[in-house]
C-alpha cells in the first residue's frame, strides 16, 4: 500500500509533466516514471519548491525557469569510449562493412555533452573514413547541444577518457585530439567539422535521413516501451538495409515491437543490424 | 580635528581675554618704564591649555598689538609730558624683548599643544586599532570580517556609507556594504576599472570631493542622498591589494581618517589574508574528505569484486569436480551406449536378412500365386471344352430321342447333365476369378439402362423366389438417374450373384433389390435378405475365395464359394465398393456402390504391372493393381517440356482432385497409390513437384520423403507434404516445401500449386561482371555463381557493351576502372543508347569516391560498394537483392506499367459473374469495383432471379456465368435456397458461388458451405479479399 | 510486525558493499524457491566490469537468481542483482528500470536510489535490509522505507566486515531494527510465509 502523500506526488508529477508538455512541447509523459521523478525531485529542491505543484507554477509563470529545469529532466552522465568493448566491436565488426559505403551518415541520438559523438569522430578519423561521413548530433536540449558543439570537459575526467579509448583498441593518443588550458581539456574543432547539431525529439520528431549507423546509448533505458518502440521505430525507418544499430549494454530490442526488423550483429556490445529484405 | 581636542573650558578663554585685557589696561596706565607688558605672557601661558595650535600666536599676536599700542600711546604721553627720566630707547629695547618672548612663549604653546594633539591622535589611534583587532578576531567567514571591518571603520570614521571589496582572482568582489544605496555600488570591478580599480592597482587611496554621478550613496528609509566626499583606499599587505575600502563622507576626509585606514591597514590585510588562507585549507580539507570517500567508495567496489572473484573460484572449483565425476560418469556411460550399439547393429543386420528372406519369400509366393492363376485359367479353358461336349451328349441322352434307354438310364444321363453343369458354373467361377488375379478380365463400358437392367433381373429371379416362395422386390429410388456407364455384363453378373445368394440363404420373407443414389452422382445398389445372416467372424473372410460359409451351410446350399471373392473383384474393377452389413438370423445386406461413370476405357490392360518391384507387403496385389486402374494418370501421354506433378495419395477421390487441380493449372499429372509405387515414379520420370500423402496403405509417406531427399536424382524436386494428422515439424525437417493438413481446402491447393509454378518458373539468373583482373574475376564467379545464378564476365568495356547488346542480365557488377574506359563513361553510353539493355547496376570499386562522383553515379546506380573486407558479402547480398527484387522496387514506370496491368486483372478480364444482391448501394459498389477490372456483371435482385438469369445465360454458350455472387438475405428467395437450387441441377455442380453474408457467426457461415457455397466473405466487405476469393474461385 | 495488506504486491531490497558476498550467503540460500515476493539486490560494484553476482548465487539459491533487465515485470520468486554501472530503480507497475544517471555517494549502482523507488512503488508491502558496507549509502533510502510503512532492517554492526552503513542506516532510521544475519534470514521468511 502507498500512502496518500505518495500518491499526491504521483498525480503531482504528472499534471507537472502534462503542464511541461502543454506549455513548451516537452514531452516527458512517457519516460519511465521513477527516473523522471528521481529527477524532477532534485529539481525541486535546486529551485527550493517544498512540492511538485509549486515546481508546476514555477516552470508556468517563470519564463525562463524551462530551461533551467530541462537540464534536471534531460542530464546524461557519459564518458568518452564508454564502455571501451562497445568501440572496440564497431572498430572491429561494424567498421569494416561501413568501409563498403562510398559515403556514410551517422546519426548519434541523445548526444547529450557530446562524449559519444567525439569518440566516434575519433574512431573514424581513426580508420579513414571520416573524411566520408557526416554525423548528426541529436538532443532534446539545446543547452546539451551547446555543450556538445563546445567540446569542453573538466580535465580531471580525461585520465579515463584516455583510458577508455586505449581499450577501445584506439589508434592515436587521445591527447592528439585536445588542448588544455584552464583546467579544461578542449576538443579539436575539426572534430566537429562534419557534425550537424540540431534539435531533435525521439518522442515527437520524424526520419530526417537514411543512415548506415545509429548509435544511441542509454537513452531508451529511460523511456517507457511504447516510447521505446517508436524510437526504435524510427531508426529502423532512418538505417539502409543492412543498416547498424548501437544501443546501451543494458538495453536490448528483445522486447521491442521491431525486434524482428533487426538481427543481433554484436550481442554482447548490443549492436544490432537492420534485416536484409527489401 | 575635533576629534583629538577636549573641549576648552571657557573660563580658559574668559582667563585668556580677561588677563590680556587686564594685562592691557595696566599697562595703559602703568608709566613707560614699568614693564607690565611682561604679564602678557600669563594669557599665552594660558592658552598653552586650549586645544587649539594656533591660539598661542593669536594671543601673542593680540599681545604684541596691544604693546605696539601702548608703548605708542605711552610715548606720546611721554613726549608730551617731557618726562626725560624715561629713556625711550630702553623702553624700546624692553618692550622688543618682551614681543619676542612673547612669541617665543606662543611657539612653545603652539608646540606643546600640538604634540598634546599628536599624543590624542596616537591614542586615538592606538584605541581604534585594539578595538578593530577585537572586533575581527576569531574565526570568522570572509563576508563576517568585511562587515565587522566595514562597521568598525564605518562608525569609527563617522563615515556615511561604505562597501568593502575582496580581491578574488584578478578580479575584486564586493564583500559587504554599510548603510549603501541599492545598486550604487558595483558587485565587482577589476583592476585600472574606475577609480575603484586605479586605487587597487596604484596601491594608493584617493579623496575625491564633490562626488559625482555613480558613486556610491547613502541609503536610508528616506531616500537616499549623496556623500560629498569619497575616501577609497587599498589595503595591500606584502605589495599585494587584497581589499578596497570605498566610504562616503558629509564631511571632507581628515588626514586622521586616512591615518587611521593606514594604520589598520596590515591588520585588515592580515586578517583577509588568514581567511582566505583558512578558506582554502577547508576547501582542500573537504576536497580531500570528498576523494577519500571516493577512493573509499571505489574501494569498497574493488574489494567486493575480489569478493565475488574469490567467489567464482571456489565456485569453479566446485563445478570443476562435479564436471569430473560427471566425465567418469559419461565414460562409463559411453562404453555401455557402445556395447548397445553393436548389439543394435546385429540386430538390424539380422532384420535385414529376415527382412530380404521375407521379400524373397514374397516374392516366390507372388510368382506361384500367378503360376497358380495362370494355371488355373488355362486348366478351365482346356476343362471346360471336354466338358462341353460331356454336356451335349448327356442332354442328348436324356432326350432319349430314339427311345432306347430306360427310364433309369435316363435319370442317370439327367444327373450328368446336372452334374456337369454344376462343373461348368464352378469352372466359370474359377475363370473369372484367375482371370482377375491374372489381370486378363476386360471390362467393356456402356450406357446402361437402368430399367432395363432392373428388368431383366426381376425375370429372372422372380421364378426362383416364387418357387421358394419368398417375396422379390424391386425398388428404383425415383431420383435416381435413368442410365450409369459402366460394364453391364459384369454389373449383371454382380447383382445375380448376389441376388442368388440371397435367395439361397432365404427360407422365409422377401429378398429386396433397391436402387438409390449415393455420394452425389454414384449409384448403390442394395440387395437386402430376411435370411440366416452372417455372424462377424465370418463376414471378414466371407469374400475370400473359396469361402462357403461353414461345412454345414455348404451342403445344404451348394455353391462354389467364390461367387463373393468374384463380385467384390468385379465391383472394384467397376470402379465402386462392396460393402456387407448383416446379423445372425436376421439376414444381410449388401450394396454395391458404383460411380455413375466408369472410364472403363483403357480396360484391363495396365491392370497387372509386371514390372512393379514386389511389395514386402504384398497380400493384397489386387486391391492395388485395382485402384491404379480407377485413376488414369498422365503416364501415358506426358510431353516432354511440360511440367509434371505426382500425387501420391491412396484416397482415390482426393487423387482425383489434386489431378483436376493440376490440368487446370497446366501441369501433368501422375499418381502414385502407394509409397513404393511413389518412389519408382518419382525416379523414372523425375516430377517437377511431388504432392505426398503421409498416410498410405504400404509406408508412410515421411519415409518416401526421406528416400526422395536421400537420392541425389530426386533430391531437388520440391515436395509438399498433405496430410490428416500433423507431421509437419518433422516433414519440414526431412526438406519438404510446405505441408497441408487434411481436409485441403481447394484454394490452399491452388496456393500450394501457385508457389510450386513460381519455384519452377524461377528461370536462371545472369549476372554480367565488369572487372578487368581475371583474379577478381574469378572471385567473384566463385561468389556470385550458384545452382540458380550465372555470372558472366566481361573484362573490357567494349566486351560490356557486347554482351548486353547480344542478351540481357538480371544484373550488372561494374568495376570503376576498366583497360579501355572508365566506369562513368560506359555507364553514360548505356544510358544513353537504347541499343543496349540497362540491368541495374552494382559499382564496385576499389577506390574512394569524392561527392560529386558519388552523385554522379547515384543517377546510374542504385548500389555502390566500395572494395573491402567486407565488400563481397555486401556485393553478393546487394546481387541476391537485386535478383529477387520486388514490385516496389522496380522503376517507376514499370511500376505503373505493373499497376495497370494489375488493375486489369487478366483472371478477371472479360469473365461474366452474377450477382445476387438486393441492396442497391453494395451493387453499385459491386459493380463499379469489377467493372473496372474488366468483368462482365449481370444482377440479379433475388434467388429467383439469380436462377432465372443462370437460365438465359446457359442458353448462350458465349454469355455463360463463370462465377456467382451471393447474398444471403434477399427477398423472396434467399441465398441459401437459391444455391441449393442451383446445386441440384447438374450442368451448375462445378459453378463456383461466393456466399455474402452479413452475419459473422461461424454456424452461419457453415450454412452457406452446406448450401454449396464454394466460400463466404463477411461484410462489410473487403475489397481486396473480395478481389483474391473471386481470383481463386474463378475458373481457368 | 508490520505486514502489508493482504493483496498489494509485496518486495524485499537488500543494500550491501564491502562483505557483501559472505552477508548475502548467509541470507539468500536460505530463502525458499517459492518464497512469495521478489528480492532486490544492489551491492557496490565496480563499473568497469560486469557483475557475477546473478551466476555465483542462482547455483546456491532455491529462488531464480539474475541480473535485473530494463523494462523487465518483476516477479515473486526471483533475486534481482543490480548490474554494474546502472542504477536499478522499481517503477510504479512494478517493473524495473536501469538508469545512466549520475553516481550517488559515489556508487552506480546505488542503494539509495533502488530503496528510494520501491518505497514509492512497494509503499509499506516493502521490506528494506541494510548489510554490511563502509560508506552511508542506503541510509537515507532506509529511511524513506520506513517512511512509507515498510520495515526496516539492519545487520547488527558488530556482526558486520564494514560497519560504517548498518551505524549510519541505525543513526538515519530510528525505526530500523538491527539483527545478525540469521535472524534477517528468519525474519524474511516469517514477514512472507508460503501459502
Amino acid at each position: 500500500m502507498k500512502n496518500s502523500t505518495t500518491e499526491t506526488e504521483e498525480i503531482e508529477l504528472q499534471l507537472l509533466l502534462e503542464a511541461i508538455y502543454r506549455k513548451y512541447q516537452y514531452d516527458f509523459r512517457d519516460y519511465s516514471p521513477a527516473s523522471i521523478k528521481r529527477r524532477l525531485m532534485q529539481a525541486k529542491d535546486h529551485f527550493g519548491c517544498s512540492s511538485f505543484s509549486q515546481l508546476q507554477h514555477q516552470a508556468l509563470h517563470e519564463p525562463d525557469s524551462i530551461s533551467r529545469l530541462l537540464p534536471f529532466l534531460t542530464v546524461q552522465v557519459s564518458d568518452m569510449f564508454r564502455d571501451p568493448s562497445y568501440f572496440r566491436s564497431l572498430r572491429e565488426k561494424v567498421i569494416p562493412h561501413l568501409k563498403t559505403y562510398p559515403s556514410l551518415k551517422v546519426w548519434i541520438a541523445g548526444c547529450s555533452a557530446g562524449e559519444e559523438l567525439y569518440s566516434l569522430a575519433i574512431l573514424f578519423r581513426e580508420e579513414g573514413l571520416e573524411s566520408r561521413t557526416i554525423f548528426y548530433a541529436t538532443d532534446i536540449n539545446s543547452a546539451a547541444l551547446e555543450k556538445a558543439e563546445a567540446g569542453v570537459y573538466d580535465l580531471d575526467r580525461l585520465a579515463l577518457f584516455t583510458e577508455n579509448h586505449r581499450r577501445s583498441g584506439g589508434k592515436s593518443s587521445l591527447s592528439d585530439y585536445y588542448s588544455t588550458g584552464y583546467g579544461r581539456a578542449i576538443f579539436d574543432k575539426s572534430l566537429r567539422q562534419r557534425t550537424v547539431f540540431s534539435d531533435h525529439s525521439l518522442v515527437s520528431d520524424a526520419v530526417f535521413a537514411e543512415t548506415q549507423l545509429i548509435s544511441c546509448r542509454n537513452v531508451l533505458i529511460y523511456f517507457n516501451r511504447d516510447l521505446q518502440d517508436r524510437a526504435v521505430g524510427l531508426f529502423n525507418e532512418s538505417l539502409v538495409r543492412k543498416g547498424f544499430l548501437g544501443i546501451g549494454s543494458k538495453e536490448s530490442l528483445r522486447f521491442s515491437a521491431h525486434a524482428d526488423d533487426f538481427t543481433e550483429f554484436d550481442r554482447e556490445e548490443r549492436i544490432y543490424q537492420k534485416r536484409g529484405e527489401a | 580635528m575635533i576629534r583629538f581636542e577636549d573641549k576648552t573650558p571657557p573660563a580658559l578663554f574668559v582667563g585668556v581675554w580677561l588677563s590680556t585685557v587686564a594685562v592691557a589696561i595696566a599697562d595703559y596706565y602703568a608709566p613707560m618704564g614699568v614693564a607690565i607688558f611682561i604679564l602678557y605672557m600669563v594669557p599665552v601661558v594660558l592658552t598653552f591649555f586650549t586645544w587649539r595650535r594656533m591660539i598661542p600666536f593669536i594671543i601673542a599676536g593680540v599681545g604684541t598689538a596691544l604693546i605696539a599700542m601702548d608703548y605708542f600711546m605711552a610715548a606720546e604721553v611721554l613726549v608730551a609730558s617731557e618726562t626725560q627720566n624715561i629713556d625711550i630707547q630702553i623702553a624700546q629695547w624692553n618692550r622688543g624683548f618682551g614681543v619676542i618672548t612673547l612669541w617665543m612663549l606662543a611657539g612653545i604653546g603652539h608646540l606643546f599643544i600640538r604634540n598634546r594633539l599628536m599624543a590624542r591622535m596616537e591614542a586615538w589611534l592606538q584605541a581604534g586599532e585594539t578595538k578593530l583587532a577585537s572586533m575581527i578576531s576569531g574565526e570568522q567567514r570572509l563576508d563576517e570580517l568585511g562587515d565587522n571591518v566595514l562597521k568598525f571603520v564605518v562608525e569609527y570614521l563617522d563615515a556615511q556609507a561604505g562597501a568593502i571589496f575582496m580581491a578574488d582572482g584578478g578580479r575584486y568582489q564586493r564583500c559587504s556594504v554599510y548603510a549603501v544605496a541599492a545598486g550604487s555600488v558595483p558587485e565587482n570591478f577589476e583592476l585600472e576599472h574606475g577609480l575603484l580599480g586605479q586605487a587597487a592597482k596604484d596601491g594608493r587611496h584617493f579623496v575625491v570631493n564633490d562626488v559625482p554621478d555613480g558613486y556610491l550613496s547613502v541609503g536610508s528609509s528616506l531616500g537616499e542622498s549623496k556623500p560629498r566626499h569619497l575616501l577609497i583606499k587599498p589595503i595591500s599587505l606584502e605589495g599585494s591589494v587584497n581589499a578596497v575600502l570605498e566610504l562616503g563622507f558629509f564631511k571632507p576626509v581628515k588626514d586622521s581618517d586616512v591615518a587611521l585606514l593606514k594604520s589598520v591597514e596590515s591588520l585588515i590585510g592580515v586578517a583577509v589574508r588568514s581567511v582566505k588562507y583558512r578558506m582554502r585549507l577547508q576547501e582542500l580539507l573537504e576536497e580531500t574528505q570528498r576523494q577519500s570517500e571516493e577512493v573509499q567508495a571505489q574501494s569498497e567496489e574493488l574489494r567486493v569484486s575480489n569478493e565475488e572473484l574469490e567467489e567464482q573460484g571456489r565456485a569453479l572449483r566446485e563445478s570443476q569436480s562435479r564436471l569430473e565425476l560427471q566425465q567418469a560418469e559419461l565414460e562409463q556411460i559411453n562404453t555401455q551406449l557402445e556395447e548397445q550399439t553393436q548389439f543394435l547393429e546385429r540386430q538390424k543386420n539380422d532384420l535385414l536378412e529376415a527382412k530380404s528372406d521375407a521379400e524373397r519369400q514374397a516374392r516366390e509366393v507372388e510368382i506361384a500365386s500367378r503360376y497358380k492363376s495362370d494355371f488355373l485359367a488355362n486348366m478351365s479353358h482346356e476343362l471346360r471344352t471336354p466338358l462341353n461336349s460331356s454336356l451335349i451328349l448327356a442332354k442328348l441322352l436324356a432326350e432319349n430321342a430314339s427311345g432306347n434307354l430306360t427310364p433309369e438310364q435316363v435319370k442317370y444321363a439327367t444327373t450328368i447333365e446336372s452334374a456337369g453343369n454344376d462343373l461348368l458354373t464352378l469352372i466359370n467361377d474359377v475363370l473369372d476369378l484367375s482371370k482377375i488375379e491374372a489381370g486378363h478380365m476386360e471390362i467393356v463400358t456402356e450406357p446402361v439402362s437402368l430399367k432395363q437392367l432392373v428388368g431383366g433381373l426381376q425375370n429372372t429371379f422372380e421364378p426362383v423366389a416364387g418357387q421358394k416362395g419368398l417375396d422379390l422386390r424391386i425398388e428404383v429410388d425415383p431420383e435416381t438417374p435413368r442410365s450409369l456407364v459402366t460394364d453391364p455384363q459384369r454389373l449383371e453378373q454382380i447383382l445375380k450373384n448376389l441376388l442368388s445368394n440371397a435367395l439361397k440363404f432365404t427360407e422365409r420373407g422377401s429378398v429386396t433389390l433397391r436402387v438409390s443414389t449415393h455420394a452425389g452422382s454414384g449409384f448403390a445398389f442394395q440387395v437386402t435378405d430376411t435370411g440366416i445372416g452372417i455372424t462377424e467372424d465370418q463376414q471378414r473372410i466371407i469374400f475370400d475365395p473359396f469361402f462357403q460359409g461353414d461345412g454345414t451351410t455348404a451342403r445344404k446350399y451348394g455353391g462354389t464359394g467364390l461367387g463373393l471373392s468374384i463380385s467384390r473383384n468385379l465391383v472394384r474393377m467397376l470402379g465402386g465398393e462392396l460393402k456387407l452389413t448383416s446379423e445372425l438370423g436376421k439376414g444381410s445386406e449388401f450394396t454395391v456402390l458404383l460411380p455413375a461413370e466408369h472410364d472403363g476405357s483403357k480396360g484391363g490392360e495396365d491392370f497387372y504391372v509386371p514390372e512393379r518391384p514386389i511389395q514386402s507387403n504384398s497380400s493384397q496385389p489386387v486391391s492395388v493393381s485395382y485402384q491404379r486402374k480407377g485413376t488414369p494418370d498422365d503416364r501415358e501421354h506426358l510431353t516432354g517440356d511440360s511440367r509434371v506433378i505426382l500425387t501420391v495419395e491412396d484416397d482415390i477421390s482426393f487423387a482425383r482432385i489434386v489431378y483436376d487441380l493440376a490440368r487446370e493449372m497446366d501441369f501433368q499429372c501422375l499418381i502414385a497409390t502407394t509409397a513404393e509405387e511413389a518412389l519408382v515414379l518419382a525416379q523414372q520420370y523425375l516430377p517437377s513437384a511431388i504432392v505426398l500423402d503421409v498416410g498410405l496403405p504400404d509406408n508412410s509417406g515421411l519415409l518416401v520423403l526421406e528416400r526422395l531427399k536421400a537420392d541425389s536424382r530426386t533430391r531437388h524436386i520440391p515436395v509438399h507434404v498433405v496430410s490428416a494428422s500433423d507431421y509437419s515439424k518433422t516433414a519440414l525437417a526431412l526438406g519438404a516445401v510446405g505441408y497441408m493438413l487434411k481436409p485441403v481446402k481447394r484454394e490452399h491447393l491452388i496456393e500450394t500449386f501457385r508457389k510450386l509454378e513460381t519455384r519452377l518458373s524461377q528461370k536462371m539468373r545472369r549476372v554480367l561482371v565488369v572487372e578487368d583482373d581475371p583474379v577478381q574475376v574469378e572471385a567473384m564467379r566463385d561468389l556470385l555463381g550458384s545452382r540458380d545464378v550465372e555470372a558472366i564476365c566481361a573484362q573490357t568495356a567494349a566486351e560490356c557493351l557486347e554482351q548486353l547488346e547480344r542478351s540481357t542480365f538480371d544484373c550488372m557488377v561494374l568495376d570503376l576502372s576498366l583497360p579501355d574506359a572508365s566506369g562513368f563513361s560506359l555507364l553514360e553510353k548505356l544510358s544513353a543508347e537504347d541499343t543496349y539493355s540497362f540491368p541495374p547496376v552494382i559499382v564496385y570499386t576499389g577506390r574512394q569516391l569524392t561527392p560529386d562522383e558519388e552523385q554522379k553515379l547515384r543517377r546510374y546506380s542504385k548500389s555502390i560498394i566500395i572494395k573491402g573486407a567486407k565488400s563481397p558479402e555486401r556485393l553478393l547480398d546487394e546481387v541476391t537483392l537485386f535478383l529477387h527484387q520486388v514490385v516496389s522496387d522496380l522503376p517507376l514506370e514499370k511500376q505503373k506499367m505493373l499497376e495497370k496491368s494489375n488493375n486489369r486483372d487478366a483472371a478477371l478480364e472479360g469473365r461474366r459473374i452474377l450477382i445476387a444482391e438486393d441492396d442497391v448501394r453494395n451493387v453499385y459498389a459491386l459493380t463499379s469495383l469489377l467493372e473496372g477490372r474488366g468483368v462482365k456483371l449481370q444482377i440479379a435482385r433475388n434467388g429467383h432471379e439469380a436462377l432465372a438469369a443462370l437460365d438465359e445465360a446457359a442458353k448462350d454458350p458465349e454469355k455463360m456465368v463463370n462465377l456467382v455472387l451471393m447474398d444471403i438475405m434477399m427477398p423472396e428467395m434467399d441465398g441459401l435456397t437459391a444455391m441449393r437450387e442451383i446445386r441440384k441441377r447438374r450442368e451448375w455442380q462445378k459453378l463456383p458461388i461466393i456466399a455474402l453474408t452479413a452475419k459473422a457467426m461461424k454456424s452461419d457461415q457453415e450454412q452457406c458451405i452446406q448450401a454449396g457455397a464454394n466460400d463466404y466473405l463477411a461484410k462489410p466487405l473487403d475489397v481486396d479479399k473480395l478481389l483474391s476469393l473471386i481470383r481463386v474461385w474463378m475458373p481457368r | 510486525m508490520k505486514t502489508g495488506s493482504d493483496d498489494s504486491p509485496r518486495a524485499v531490497v537488500i543494500g550491501a558493499s564491502v562483505g557483501a558476498i559472505d552477508a548475502l550467503t548467509s541470507i539468500l540460500p536460505l530463502l525458499p524457491a517459492e518464497f512469495p515476493a521478489p528480492v532486490l539486490v544492489v551491492v557496490h560494484v565496480p563499473a568497469d566490469r560486469k557483475s557475477m553476482l546473478a551466476d555465483l548465487f542462482n547455483d546456491r539459491c532455491g529462488m531464480r537468481v539474475k541480473e535485473a533487465e530494463d523494462k523487465e515485470i518483476i516477479e515473486a520468486g526471483t533475486v534481482y542483482f543490480a548490474p554494474s554501472d546502472y542504477h536499478l530503480l522499481v517503477e510504479p507497475d512494478f517493473s524495473i528500470s536501469l538508469s545512466s544517471d549520475e553516481p550517488v555517494h559515489y556508487s552506480r549502482p546505488a542503494i539509495d536510489v533502488l530503496f528510494e523507488t520501491a518505497a514509492d512503488a512497494y509503499g509499506d508491502g516493502l521490506v528494506g535490509v541494510i548489510l554490511t558496507g563502509a560508506n552511508r549509502d542506503g541510509a537515507n533510502g532506509l529511511r524513506q522505507v520506513a517512511d512509507e510503512g515498510g520495515l526496516a532492517l539492519v545487520q547488527a554492526p558488530y556482526t558486520a566486515e564494514g560497519q560504517t552503513m548498518p551505524n549510519s542506516a541505525l543513526a538515519t532510521c530510528a525505526t530500523a531494527r538491527a539483527l545478525t544475519l540469521p535472524q534477517i534470514a528468519e525474519a524474511l521468511n516469517q514477514e512472507f510465509p508460503i501459502h
